[in-house]
């Protein structure tokens, strides 16, 4: 335990002489890189998607968005990763299967990890925007002849910030525990394919190091989270 | 203006002399009014015009029937093995093929459907339990005692679950295998000790969103005049909570239930595709899918299968939650 205060998460049971913090030195970067991508674009997918529901709600557009959303945010991550592979690695042959060695080899674990994301980002966005647009204050904008595109892009995306950013700090967690199912199923290696070995190998001291480096990782996030409130809405202050 | 002024005036206008007389009051009319339709037949209806929600729920039942009741009416058992008839495709012996090992997956299915549905309700009555209890005392009671229960909350919370469980299921494994040393024979142990953990800890992890959503519940609805009168005629904070609070909250509590059971149902396979679930020979959904990954060229429908009812159970019970959230919400009536 004073180890652990210490910042030593033991040694490994299984390839023996190499301790825990190495492991995760070696692995991290690897599944980070992954992981950072999949934030990146799931963000790009979904917020314009989102805002594109809200604009244009009660149209077919929001219906197929909305539809969409609730479909893939009922797959579970391991099942869309393979399908995913079968489908454009082992069926069409379009894109590499395993590994990390060219770009393409990207594509898929990148959409398997931000499927699920983007599409609770979509419906998070457009809930928030429609909540803003039915406030007073835009009706007024809209009283004064402002359009309805203006309203949306200057005064209501703002507004709709808080919850929007709110969901990144969760959302970020669960790429990070999708990572584990995504490096197994497209034999990426990173520290989520290396942690998922351990777990069938019951190497304890490097599920628990692993688990414990991944939960502070995540708990730091959603403090970053916080204090980016305070950046966005001035009216949220830290000391009251 | 005075009555004989008011008829002057009415005349002035060439008016009835009675224009300005108030409305006879009737009594009787006021009684007359047309009988309110209970709560929850507008609730009904107001669900029933969702059709994709009317759809979700039959494609549901269907499944729970599947593997509730299926498993009475076929002869295999799950781990039974068919000498020679391994690796089939679906035919009509075996109408979801079988595994490379011989055994019927259509029986796997169900039992795997069963295992699904059981860690989701079972996870249900837990968190139901505490959840509803934590929350109560949170919100009745208030002020120092709202905010450590509510501290302690915050911190479960900032902790991801899905890895919190993986460690919990591990250092859980030891007490627990001990404790079935002694067991006899039912549906945990058939499950195994893997599953026992992860149920024990999704009891110990996931409640906090339903107590949060019971004491913000319970927080504004504790000064609303019934519970105050109820207060005034000498109820106690308990029996308060219970006979008026819990019943007026249940619309929020019944949607965060359908979302929680899809959470576990989640997790569970999750846990289960990475080896952290039910032992074999007994099957899950996770496992099934997991073990059909290394032929999945060859065998797509070994894959197929599973997948496909674990995202009818998902995918039905997210469109049922929607629509709960639409019928129950009061605004809608």
């Amino acid at each position: 335990m004073s180890a652990l205060l210490h910042g030593d998460l033991g040694t490994s049971i299984v390839s023996s002489g190499y301790s825990v913090n190495q492991i995760i030195a070696d692995k991290f970067p690897v599944s980070a890189q992954v992981g950072l991508i999949a934030i990146v674009f799931s963000c790009l997918v979904g917020i314009p998607l989102g805002i594109l529901a809200a604009y244009k709600r009660g149209t077919a557009a929001d219906r197929v968005v909305t539809t969409l959303s609730s479909l893939f945010s009922s797959l579970p991550g391991f099942l869309l990763a393979v399908v995913l592979l079968y489908a454009f690695g082992m069926w069409l042959h379009a894109l590499p299967t395993s590994g990390l060695k060219s770009w393409q080899s990207y594509i898929l674990p990148v959409a398997a990890l931000s499927a699920g994301p983007a599409s609770v980002l979509t419906r998070i966005t457009r809930a928030a925007l429609l909540d803003v647009l039915s406030q007073d204050f835009t009706r007024f904008l809209k009283a004064k002849g402002m359009g309805t595109r203006y309203i949306l892009f200057k005064h209501a995306l703002r507004n709709a910030a808080i919850p929007i950013v709110t969901t990144l700090g969760p959302l970020t967690a669960g790429i990070l525990v999708g990572n584990l199912v995504v490096e197994t199923v497209f034999s990426i290696p990173g520290l989520g394919s290396y942690m998922v070995r351990c777990v069938s190998q019951r190497d304890y001291p490097v599920i628990m190091g692993t688990t414990i480096f991944y939960t502070t990782f995540i708990v730091a996030i959603l403090l970053v989270v916080d204090i980016v409130y305070g950046l966005i809405d001035p009216r949220i202050k830290l000391d009251e | 203006m005075t009555q004989a002024g008011q008829a002057a005036r009415a005349q002035a206008l060439g008016l009835d002399a009675h224009a300005f007389d108030p409305e006879p009051f009737d009594l009787n009319a006021a009684q007359e009014l047309p009988q309110e339709e209970p709560i929850w037949k507008r609730r009904l209806a107001v669900y029933t015009s969702n059709k994709v929600a009317l759809v979700a729920t039959v494609l549901l039942l269907a499944v729970v029937l599947f593997g509730f009741v299926g498993p009475l009416f076929v002869d295999a058992s799950y781990d039974q093995v068919f000498r020679g008839e391994e690796k089939l495709a679906p035919c009509a012996a075996h109408v979801f093929g079988t595994d490379e090992m011989g055994r019927d997956l259509l029986v796997r299915c169900m039992y795997g459907v069963r295992i699904s549905m059981s860690v989701g309700l079972i996870t249900a009555v837990a968190v139901l339990v505490v959840g509803c209890l934590y929350g109560s005392i949170a919100g009745w009671c208030g002020g120092k005692v709202d905010l450590v229960l509510m501290r302690i909350v915050e911190i479960i919370d900032s902790l991801p679950a899905q890895l919190v469980v993986l460690i919990m299921a591990i250092s859980l494994k030891a007490p627990i295998d001990s404790l079935f040393e002694g067991m006899p024979d039912g549906f945990f142990k058939q499950a195994g000790s893997g599953m026992f953990c992860i149920l024990v800890a999704f009891a110990l992890l996931y409640w906090t969103g339903l107590a949060r959503i019971v004491r913000g519940s319970i927080f504004q609805l504790k000064n609303e005049g019934y519970a105050m009168a109820a207060q005034s005629m000498g109820a106690k904070g308990p029996l308060i909570v219970w006979s008026h609070l819990l019943p007026n909250s249940s619309p929020l509590i019944i949607v965060e239930m359908t979302q929680l059971v899809r959470d576990a149902i989640f997790s569970e396979a999750f846990l289960s595709f990475i080896g952290m679930g039910v032992s074999v020979p007994m099957a899950s959904l996770g496992t099934l899918i997991n073990s059909a990954r290394d032929n999945m060229m060859l065998y797509p429908y070994e894959m197929i299968e599973p997948a496909v009812l674990i995202f009818l159970i998902t995918w039905s019970l997210f469109v049922i939650g929607d629509a709960l959230e639409d019928a129950l919400d009061p605004r809608m009536l």
